[in-house]
């Protein structure tokens, strides 16, 4: 055997500057996360002072006595603890939540193109939400719709799932064509849910609302329905990112190479319904995080998961805290729908990855 | 007894027998090619062997020991299968598609050790692609990635190699090469099991040959005893002529005879 030497990489590859764009991709990511965090405290109806809010966010989570919180005002306190803190951590939540789930669909799918509503996942946790709305659930408790939201994402997905399995086997290709059968039977009855709800206008009003994502009247309860489960499920796909990796080089290789592949197509599947269930339960329906954030992060840092994975959780935080930033301050006083801002960024780059992706394969 | 080794095996798919009574060990330290017409079997007894599929009846054995009641891990450190081309649709790098050989041989969380690298420079350095390994994998030649797929395979440091058809979307250099690697490999000790269609290529790089007709084996040994006029004829439904090369080795040559008016011979 001769002795062998790999030699250094030229400049121009991959595997000279990706690294190098991970390691600064880190740090720029989560400044921008925490200027985009004290803005979506600072900025609203009533503007107050980044200092101010600093303050106050200090005061809450030091020891008493050690931060002197004199001089702000018993409105300031209330307005940025109870109200905007709450929301910029659901929007930081629920954002991380899609885009690690969007992150894990890709992967497995082997598809950039894919998310988590391709398993109808979305559209169950929107029928769910819809059903605890119409039948009043919603109102009774904040509970419910959280709840309902779950249940629909993991019902959509086992029926999903128990459609395609034959024989301990479930290829993806019938995990897809499943997926996007039931979401349009999903949401055609939650049309028909919305259509017969418009007797009572204050109800339809809000469901109509929620189908387009929103943040308004967050509070703290909602971070704690959605922070242990954005959590878990982040800690999980953490736990399968080596595997991911080896199901990107398809389902026999990885196999042949040692993973159980039916097992990690279970865990993930069952991962992005939790994290979606959580993000659609205190954000409504919030279209293109999961596909475009994973899709924009792997464009900079490449696509192994062990790199993959943290980098979605800050970006979508990221992406999620400017898009409700935006929401309410393009137009103020009305806030525009959060899925209608998320939908207007992700779009257009959707439509350019795919005509990127179109001249790369001599169709378009 | 050491080595990998089909027993009596069949598949049953939907009520109708993919291959059924298979009998046959890998020779180590050789080539083995798995001809036969489309259909024949090849590919299920690949994963058979791969232990990817379960037979339905009879057992593969690797070392002795039943493949189906080993630990995925384990058996992927002895034989290690490559599928027929695919592509890759994501932007690893050649030295990253290599790393994942090592996959077997590593605990979740465990970083790479120096006996990774020394085995993913080895397999970089025998599969010929050191000089790729910065190089983005969805970006090249059908050639150079089945190499790279191969070095992935010898980076696991398994004994066995079984491989679908690795030359079916190769021009001739390019597969010419693959099968000039696989030879070597074979030489230096590995054993190596083809799925193949070029008959021309298993005379010239195979040991051995089994023959597939419907699900069976029809007939195994050294291909030039193997390769016969009645064999093909009955197997492949061609007429087979052995033309000879200035060095003295066998071409083959096939015709179908109803065509024969059509081509003007």
């Amino acid at each position: 055997m001769s002795q062998t030497s790999i030699p250094a990489p030229p400049k121009t590859t991959v595997s000279f500057w990706r690294p190098r764009a991970a390691l600064l991709y880190f740090p720029t990511v989560c400044v921008l996360l925490a200027i985009a965090a004290v803005a979506g405290i600072s900025i609203g109806s009533t503007y107050i002072p980044w200092e101010t809010v600093a303050r106050v966010i200090a005061g809450h989570l030091l020891p008493a006595g050690w931060v002197d919180v004199n001089g702000v005002t018993q409105a300031e306190q209330v307005i940025i603890w109870m109200i905007r803190v709450p929301r910029v951590l659901v929007a930081g939540l629920a954002g991380a939540a899609l885009a690690v789930a969007g992150t894990q669909m890709q992967g497995m799918f082997r598809n950039p193109l894919a998310e988590p509503n391709v398993v109808g996942v979305s559209a169950g946790a929107a029928l769910g939400a819809v059903v605890a709305f119409v039948t009043g659930l919603a109102a009774a408790s904040a509970l419910w719709l959280p709840l309902c939201a779950f249940v629909g994402a993991l019902g959509a997905l086992a029926v999903v799932y128990s459609i395609t399995a034959r024989a301990g086997r479930t290829p993806v290709a019938t995990l897809l064509l499943a997926g996007i059968a039931l979401s349009a039977l999903l949401s055609s009855v939650t049309t028909l849910l919305v259509s017969l709800s418009f007797v009572d206008w204050q109800v339809s009003a809000e469901i109509v609302f929620w189908l387009m994502g929103g943040l308004d009247s967050r509070t703290w309860t909602h971070v704690w329905i959605c922070l242990p489960f954005v959590t878990l499920g982040t800690f999980v796909a953490l736990w399968y990112t080596r595997d991911l990796d080896l199901m990107l080089l398809g389902e026999e290789t990885s196999a042949s190479l040692g993973v159980n592949v039916e097992r990690v197509k279970k865990t993930v599947l069952t991962t992005a319904a939790l994290l979606t269930g959580a993000a659609v339960s205190v954000s409504g329906v919030v279209g293109f995080v999961g596909l475009v954030v994973p899709h924009a992060i792997r464009l900079i840092v490449g696509p192994s998961h062990r790199v993959l994975v943290p980098a979605s959780v800050v970006t979508g935080a990221l992406f999620m805290i400017g898009c409700d930033l935006l929401a309410r301050t393009i137009h103020p006083p009305t806030e525009i729908r959060l899925g209608v801002v998320t939908a207007a960024f992700g779009a257009p780059f959707f439509l350019y990855l795919l005509r990127q992706r179109g001249k790369a394969l001599g169709y378009l | 007894m050491s080595g990998l080794s089909i027993h009596n095996a069949g598949v049953r798919i939907d009520g109708r027998w993919l291959v059924q009574g298979v009998n046959f060990a890998v020779a180590p330290g050789a080539v083995t090619a798995l001809v036969g017409p489309n259909g024949s079997g090849k590919s299920t007894i690949l994963r058979l062997l791969a232990g990817l599929w379960e037979a339905t009846e009879g057992d593969v054995e690797l070392d002795g020991a039943p493949l189906r009641k080993m630990r995925r891990r384990d058996a992927a450190r002895r034989l290690s299968f490559v599928p027929q081309d695919t592509g890759i649709d994501f932007g690893f790098s050649v030295q990253e598609v290599v790393e994942m050989g090592r996959h077997p041989h590593r605990g979740r969380f465990e970083s790479f050790q120096e006996n990774d690298r020394q085995s993913v420079a080895r397999a970089l350095d025998q599969a010929d692609v050191a000089d790729l390994a910065a190089r983005p994998v969805n970006e090249l030649s059908g050639g150079e990635r089945q190499r790279v797929l191969i070095a992935r395979s010898l980076a696991t440091e398994a004994g066995i190699l079984l491989l679908d058809e690795p030359t079916s979307n190769l021009d001739i250099d390019h597969g010419l090469e693959v099968l000039t690697l696989l030879r070597r490999l074979a030489n230096e000790g590995k054993s190596v099991v083809i799925a193949l269609h070029d008959l021309n290529a298993v005379m010239r790089f195979a040991d051995c040959a089994v023959v597939l007709d419907g699900g069976r084996v029809s007939s195994r040994g050294v291909p030039t005893a193997v390769l016969t006029e009645e064999t093909v004829a009955a197997v492949f439904g061609v007429r087979l002529e052995r033309l000879q090369r200035q060095d003295g080795s066998p071409v083959l040559v096939f015709d179908r005879r109803e065509d024969d008016s059509v081509v003007g011979v």
